[in-house]
């Protein structure tokens, strides 16, 4: 059961094979957990909303439809079908989350950002890794989710444009306009450790 | 072979590793690569902005036991089922179980009620041999006087 691709572990699952769901979870766990990480920016955010992600997976079991036969999906492959099902859920779980009033006042964000139990500050590395972390927390919630599936994540540009919902070339343009974001605010440490 | 203005927006959007590149275009950058000496030139330029944003990365490991989520997920989906799941209806039986314990209590109360009736007048002012103007709530300790020693009657 561990090599079988993702739709035949969907199609047993549907059948309420819990051993098939358990496969499934354990293989995206560590990615979906991931990127839900970078785009919520902490913890306990990214917890909840994997594990909802996970539950509306289950939910959706029972009706889950071969890659072959689902229409309007942009994919290369039955284990892609999945996984842009799964990252578009997930993705759009964490820009809702993101939208939710936050208890913080914006102009203290980049702060509260770099201290907190925070998926970036925590596994930043020293000065740069904490002002890089700081940045990212900062970019618009759409820039970071490309940022976060394409460049840290790996997705395929077609994968990562599914999951956003948006074409191509507007994913081209979130994360153009991340990482020129990105390089106008730690200009400094270029010009300090000649970095960019 | 590729236009050195697209080859700018590749880099600008996926970074300088050709391996991020969209594959369909992976072959005409690097081709370009290594014609041009100011396409290798733009490429470490954005090779710098790159390394910043790996100090950035990797992540900590997972923090959500896979087994655990797991039993959130299906503990969840159950209660969810069992929170939309239409009440049922009792069977015939049960049904005319409650239909009879109703009225068996009805009854039993109103039998209760009329054989009371009679011994208001001589209950009303005395409950239990005691007087009730001569009982304060101050005088008498919640110890002193037990629920079964005073009889409702």
């Amino acid at each position: 059961m561990q090599d079988e691709p993702d739709d035949a572990l969907m199609g047993r699952a549907g059948r309420g094979d819990r051993a098939a769901f358990a496969v499934l979870v354990k293989r995206h766990l560590a990615r979906a957990t991931a990127v839900a990480q970078r785009i919520v920016g902490n913890r306990s955010d990214a917890e909840e909303v994997v594990q909802e992600a996970f539950l509306r997976c289950w939910q959706k079991a029972p009706d889950w439809q071969p890659a072959s036969r689902m229409s309007g999906e942009k994919s290369s492959g039955d284990r892609a079908q999945f996984a842009t099902w799964l990252y578009r859920v997930l993705t759009n779980l964490c820009l809702d989350r993101r939208r939710r009033p936050q208890p913080v006042e914006l102009e203290a964000a980049g702060e509260i950002a770099d201290s907190r139990d925070d998926g970036f500050a925590e596994t930043a590395r020293g000065e740069i890794g904490r002002r890089v972390a700081a940045a990212m927390a900062n970019l618009p919630d759409r820039q970071r989710a490309a940022l976060a599936l394409c460049y840290y994540e790996g997705l395929g540009n077609i994968e990562a444009a599914a999951a956003l919902d948006i074409s191509i070339g507007a994913l081209e343009s979130l994360l153009v306009r991340a990482r020129r974001s990105l390089r106008e605010t730690l200009g400094d440490l270029a010009s300090n450790g000649g970095m960019i | 072979m590729m236009r050195m203005d697209r080859f700018r927006e590749l880099l600008d959007a996926y970074g300088a590793e050709p391996g991020r590149w969209p594959s369909g275009e992976r072959a005409a950058a690097e081709a370009l690569l290594a014609e041009k000496p100011e396409a290798r030139d733009l490429r470490g330029r954005t090779a710098k902005l790159d390394a910043m944003l790996d100090r950035a990365a990797p992540l900590a490991p997972p923090m959500i036991d896979a087994e655990v989520l797991i039993e959130r997920v299906l503990a969840n989906s159950q209660s969810q089922v069992l929170a939309f799941r239409p009440a049922k209806r009792p069977s015939g039986t049960a049904f005319w179980l409650k239909v009879a314990s109703l009225a068996a209590a009805a009854i039993i109360g109103f039998l209760v009620g009329v054989t009371q009736l009679g011994n208001i007048g001589e209950t009303s002012t005395q409950v239990g041999g005691l007087e009730l103007a001569d009982v304060s709530p101050w005088d008498v300790s919640p110890w002193d006087v037990s629920p079964w020693d005073v009889s409702p009657w």
